[in-house]
């Protein structure tokens, strides 16, 4: 495996030749990502030379490893995990500009490994930008589940500096007959572009379940990488995409099916409102040798913004016909008459109607883990929360 | 299905074997290299006016300059100056079938073409090659002051009728085939409907491609004055060849205010072609198109009808049906903008692909600002029939408008055994299940299909899937 | 005395009129029953009190305690202190149940936060969760989706009961129920009428009549009252149907 300078000298050498996409999206809008953004952005030239723009809050006592620009804090790391630094990467293939950049612009990378997990409360991995600059800031995790494990966890991402593009990459590797409750988290930041890319393999008679919320930013590209390999390994995401505020999203959820059994459920719901930009991909690909698989994928976008875009894009590559069910579909619609005269008729204003919308799509992920303090977070979401969100009329 | 209706089905014999060759006298053929001077001596022998030669010359400038699209499959062998762009068969037009070459005479009545224009079209234009071989037209379309003609003539005579519409809808430079389409275009059917005409029986164009390695490039016009009603039919067949050829042809389709097109193409080409079909239709206030697709044959495939919805309650409707029996590639889908208020749109997409076929639906439907309380519904199903066969649906939905609704749905997946199990204790053979199994599947475009054309259907995909493999 | 006042109301819909001069006035603590055959009107007489946008007031008015809300939107009846169980409640995709109700009851409270989940309330929800027949899962789950019929009913019914409207319409409670769910459905909307609410069940049957004493039955047909008294009316429904109901009337 190539050391982390190896897999750097390759990206740069490559950067300007690749293309940040082999083939345009759609007849109509060519990229569903505004790549152009990123181009404002320079690698960091060496660790020396940055700036900690952002100082990392204090740790609040549910977080147990926080990655903040140059710093690494842990906070509680219970027993059976541990948390290294990685030397070596397994060798991705450097297909477009956005992997040359990521490999490139490593600021950290880190691995964290799960033993065994007696805790009930999750473990909570937060990444923030904090580099100012105008560099691209990357950040590298790899999580790895032993087998026979149930493990929950939390991985926030918000990139706090107005002056980087953060791009992150996390990996979950799941052993086989594990079980993963993830929470995953990612609030953008409304100054700079960013890139998120969740991968998650699962091995045999293991399932991963989802619950994440992700916001748009100034641009941001969501894009979730899932592999059910193994036998009856499983996959339920219910994805909540939310652009307000002017924000901008593309979320893409690729996944393959290659076992006997395997199952794949996605469930997504988005808000658009004014001004914003959403767009929700999903896509089911069952290989030639899965057997008995299973694919359901629903979304739905409420486009209650006058001058929002909202587009909706599931995929079905079925290449086996050994299929138990493979479905897709989408809508994309106003808040229906019938449903705003339904809350209406609690008492709720249009107004109100929408705030709780928006305001549901936070909580289901926020307050999962009910009385610990978000402090973090808070700050973040903080004037969203208590200023706009939730006013009465 | 009735015990009578399986009955009726296994004992029709199939109405037309598939032919090995159909040797026709030519007169001219172009080919080699493309060059300026072929789309020159093409305009010449047409005796086109001066304005199409410059049309031709400048989607051929265009054709030079676009990039080819970098995603396409099965077209790796296409090598256009192996092919002959234009072929002009030996044959001047004619309005009875008696007066046709026995072969080509032959083939027509073994497809029951004499019979169904008598009984059920208004008018039938047949194309072989690059130039129309004979023209009915029933004498009820001209007293109703309904034009249809070949589109050569329609150039020389109505240009100005021709001028306002050709390329206006399918742009020339919409993508490189698209361009090279215009550059060499030959043959086709022009239509234009009066305002408040509705043609009770429908007008059939049909195109055949005689020898391999040949282009057709036919362009077909209907358009449909305000408060007008037509359906117009396509049909396409191919002797199997040796080697292959390509057809690159386009439909446009103009629906004036209130006016109502219906126009269905079944494609049963051999499996040596490969065919692109550029299909669109602009649709204004008030009025309605729909496109119904039956895709069959070819080798490799890509038909995607669109619609324009340009004026307010206009509505579009499409429904494809497309089969990919054995190693090809159906790429097909549909297209729908709308932009005016209140427009509507339903698409029903069918595919099934066996013995290692790869059918593909690309879907789009893109809601501009302003098209307030449009509404969009898709529907998309793919069924495979073996573990060698895949299917891929890749729809994009794209929404500009808050009061606007758009919903797509798809299923996936197999014929379902406990089906085949039934049809089979009722005497069927697998093969002969199969092919039932994937008639009902298609009822829906069956249904809307006049008889004949039903009886065709059912006989093609009958002989389709008796065929060891389909192989031809 | 505090009242809901229907006077002289016709109603229409794309169109169609479908109400056409009804009046009934209903008292805080009071039940009175509307029944009526399939497409009497019984359900668009609900929805048009309500407030629906796609019904249109054609003439009349509906008073809550002697102030017009003909031309209030549904929130401002709901705030108002009126409440529609719905006969057929649709679901909400992105909402659960829970916040739906803290929602209304915040929003009623003056409550700036409308999500706040004020623990004092918790013990008296998940006591009418328990009564009316649900569990926690439902009220983490978002509003209606994948809930039975019965499950829908019940859901209305927590709805009702925490908050406690002055006057309360309940649209075919009884539908889905079994006959345990029916009798819970009485003693609730009994307890909630001797604690002041005024009820008008809308209704096809008889059966949940028997345990309650309707102060009141108005039968409704092709839009109009076409009958009005007290029990011995539904009695009479149940045993000769409407049509005989009305054949009489026209005698």
């Amino acid at each position: 495996m190539p050391s982390l300078n190896a897999l750097r000298e390759k990206s740069l050498s490559l950067i300007d030749a690749l293309p940040y996409q082999p083939l345009k999206d759609s007849p109509t809008i060519k990229y569903y990502t505004d790549w152009k953004l990123l181009d404002s952005y320079h690698l960091p030239i060496h660790s020396a030379g940055l700036t900690q723009v952002v100082q990392p809050l204090k740790l609040p006592s549910n977080v147990n490893v926080l990655i903040s620009g140059k710093e690494l804090i842990y906070g509680t790391i219970n027993e059976g995990v541990r948390v290294t630094r990685t030397r070596e990467l397994l060798e991705e293939n450097i297909t477009t500009r956005i992997d040359a950049i990521h490999y490139a612009s490593l600021i950290q990378a880190i691995d964290i490994h799960f033993a065994k997990y007696d805790s009930s409360i999750p473990f909570r991995l937060t990444i923030e930008s904090a580099l100012g600059g105008g560099i691209h800031e990357g950040y590298h995790v790899r999580i790895f589940i032993s087998d026979g494990l149930n493990v929950d966890l939390e991985l926030f991402e918000i990139p706090l500096s107005d002056s980087s593009a953060y791009n992150g990459v996390v990996e979950l590797i799941v052993g086989k007959k594990s079980s993963v409750n993830l929470t995953h988290v990612v609030i953008p930041n409304k100054k700079s572009p960013s890139v998120s890319n969740l991968k998650i393999v699962i091995n045999e008679g293991s399932s991963v379940s989802i619950n994440s919320m992700h916001m748009g930013g100034l641009m941001h590209r969501q894009q979730i990488n899932g592999f059910l390999l193994g036998n009856s390994s499983r996959m339920i995401a219910n994805v909540g995409l939310l652009g307000n505020e002017k924000r901008k999203i593309d979320y893409v959820f690729d996944s393959v099916l290659k076992g006997l059994n395997n199952e794949l459920l996605f469930s997504g719901l988005a808000i658009a409102e004014d001004n914003s930009y959403v767009s929700m991909r999903a896509i089911g690909r069952i290989s030639k040798i899965s057997s008995n698989s299973l694919v359901d994928i629903r979304g739905h976008t409420y486009n209650i913004g006058a001058e929002a875009t909202a587009i909706g894009s599931p995929v079905l590559e079925i290449n086996s016909n050994n299929v138990r069910l493979a479905r897709h579909s989408v809508s994309i619609s106003n808040i229906s008459e019938d449903i705003l005269f339904y809350l209406m008729s609690r008492g709720l204003s249009i107004k109100d109607v929408k705030n709780i919308f928006r305001s549901e799509l936070i909580s289901k992920v926020i307050s999962t883990t009910n009385d610990y303090v978000r402090t973090d977070v808070k700050e973040v979401l903080g004037t969203l929360l208590e200023n706009n969100s939730l006013e009465l009329t | 299905m009735h015990d009578s209706d399986i009955n009726r089905l296994l004992e029709s014999s199939p109405k037309w074997e598939i032919l090995s060759e159909l040797p026709t006298p030519k007169e001219i053929i172009i080919g080699g290299e493309l060059r300026e001077s072929v789309i020159r001596d093409i305009s010449r022998i047409k005796k086109e006016p001066n304005w199409m030669l410059r049309l031709r010359l400048r989607a051929f400038e265009i054709w030079e300059r676009l990039p080819s699209p970098n995603w396409l499959l099965g077209v790796e062998d296409l090598n256009l100056e192996n092919l002959a762009h234009y072929v002009k068969p030996a044959i001047t037009t004619k309005n009875d079938y008696e007066s046709l070459p026995q072969k080509i005479y032959d083939f027509y009545v073994s497809l029951g073409i004499p019979e169904s224009e008598a009984k059920y079209l208004s008018g039938l234009a047949g194309v072989l090659d690059s130039e129309t071989i004979i023209m009915r037209v029933k004498e009820w379309l001209r007293k109703m002051n309904v034009i249809f003609m070949e589109m050569e003539e329609a150039v020389k005579k109505y240009p100005d009728l021709v001028k306002k519409y050709f390329s206006r809808v399918y742009p020339v430079a919409d993508h490189k085939f698209a361009a090279l389409h215009y550059a060499l275009w030959s043959g086709g059917a022009f239509v234009y409907v009066p305002p408040n005409v509705k043609i009770t029986q429908p007008i059939e164009a049909f195109f055949m491609i005689s020898s391999a390695l040949e282009s057709q490039y036919e362009h077909t016009m209907v358009i449909a004055d305000e408060s007008s009603y037509i359906h117009f039919i396509e049909g396409c067949a191919a002797p199997m060849f040796p080697k292959y050829s390509f057809h690159n042809g386009a439909v446009e389709v103009y629906v004036h205010r209130k006016a109502h097109v219906r126009f269905t193409t079944i494609q049963n080409w051999s499996k040596k072609i490969i065919n692109f079909n550029n299909k669109r239709s602009i649709v204004e206030e008030g009025g309605y198109v729909e496109w119904l697709e039956g895709g069959i044959g070819a080798r490799v495939s890509y038909v995607y009808p669109s619609a324009v919805l340009r004026g307010k309650n206009a509505k579009a409707s499409i429904l494809a049906v497309s089969i990919a029996n054995g190693p090809y590639i159906k790429d097909s889908g549909a297209k729908v903008y709308h932009l005016a208020p209140n427009t509507k749109s339903e698409v029903i997409a069918k595919s099934i692909s066996s013995n290692g076929g790869l059918t593909i639906y690309r879907g789009l439907i893109y809601i501009a600002k302003g098209a307030r309380n449009a509404t969009s519904h898709v529907q998309c199903d793919s069924l495979l029939l073996d573990d060698r066969s895949r299917s891929v649906t890749i729809p994009h939905n794209q929404v500009l408008e808050d009061s606007a609704e758009v919903t797509h749905e798809a299923t996936a997946g197999k014929i379902s055994e406990d089906a085949l199990f039934y049809l089979q204790s009722r005497g069927l053979s697998e093969e002969e299940g199969k092919s039932l199994i994937v008639l009902g599947f298609m009822h829906d475009l069956i249904k809307e299909l006049p008889f004949e054309m039903a009886n065709i259907l059912n006989t093609v995909v009958q002989l389709e899937f008796s065929k060891l493999g389909g192989v031809g | 005395m505090s009242s809901l006042r229907v006077e002289n109301l016709s109603v229409s819909i794309e169109n169609k009129l479908v109400l056409r001069d009804v009046s009934f006035e209903l008292k805080r603590g009071e039940i009175i029953s509307i029944m009526g055959p399939n497409g009497s009107g019984k359900t668009s007489l609900a929805l048009a009190i309500m407030g629906h946008p796609k019904y249109e007031i054609l003439s009349g008015r509906i008073l809550l305690d002697d102030e017009e809300i003909t031309h209030l939107s549904p929130d401002e009846r709901s705030l108002r202190g009126l409440f529609l169980a719905f006969q057929n409640p649709i679901e909400v995709k992105g909402i659960r149940l829970s916040t739906l109700i803290f929602s209304a009851l915040n929003k009623r409270r003056g409550e700036r936060n409308l999500l706040k989940s004020d623990p004092k309330i918790i013990p008296l929800l998940m006591q009418n969760l328990r009564e009316v027949g649900l569990s926690n899962d439902h009220l983490h789950r978002d509003v209606n989706l994948g809930f039975s019929g019965g499950e829908k009913k019940r859901a209305e019914l927590l709805q009702a009961l925490m908050l406690k409207p002055k006057f309360l319409i309940l649209d075919e409670p009884d539908s889905g129920l079994d006959v345990d769910g029916i009798k819970i459905t009485a003693k609730k909307i009994k307890e909630l009428a001797s604690q002041g609410t005024g009820i008008i069940i809308i209704t096809h049957y008889a059966r949940l009549l028997k345990y309650l004493s309707p102060k009141e039955i108005i039968v409704i047909s092709d839009g109009k009252i076409i009958a009005r008294g007290g029990s011995e009316l539904s009695y009479l429904i149940e045993e000769r149907g409407y049509e005989a109901l009305k054949g009489d009337l026209n005698a």
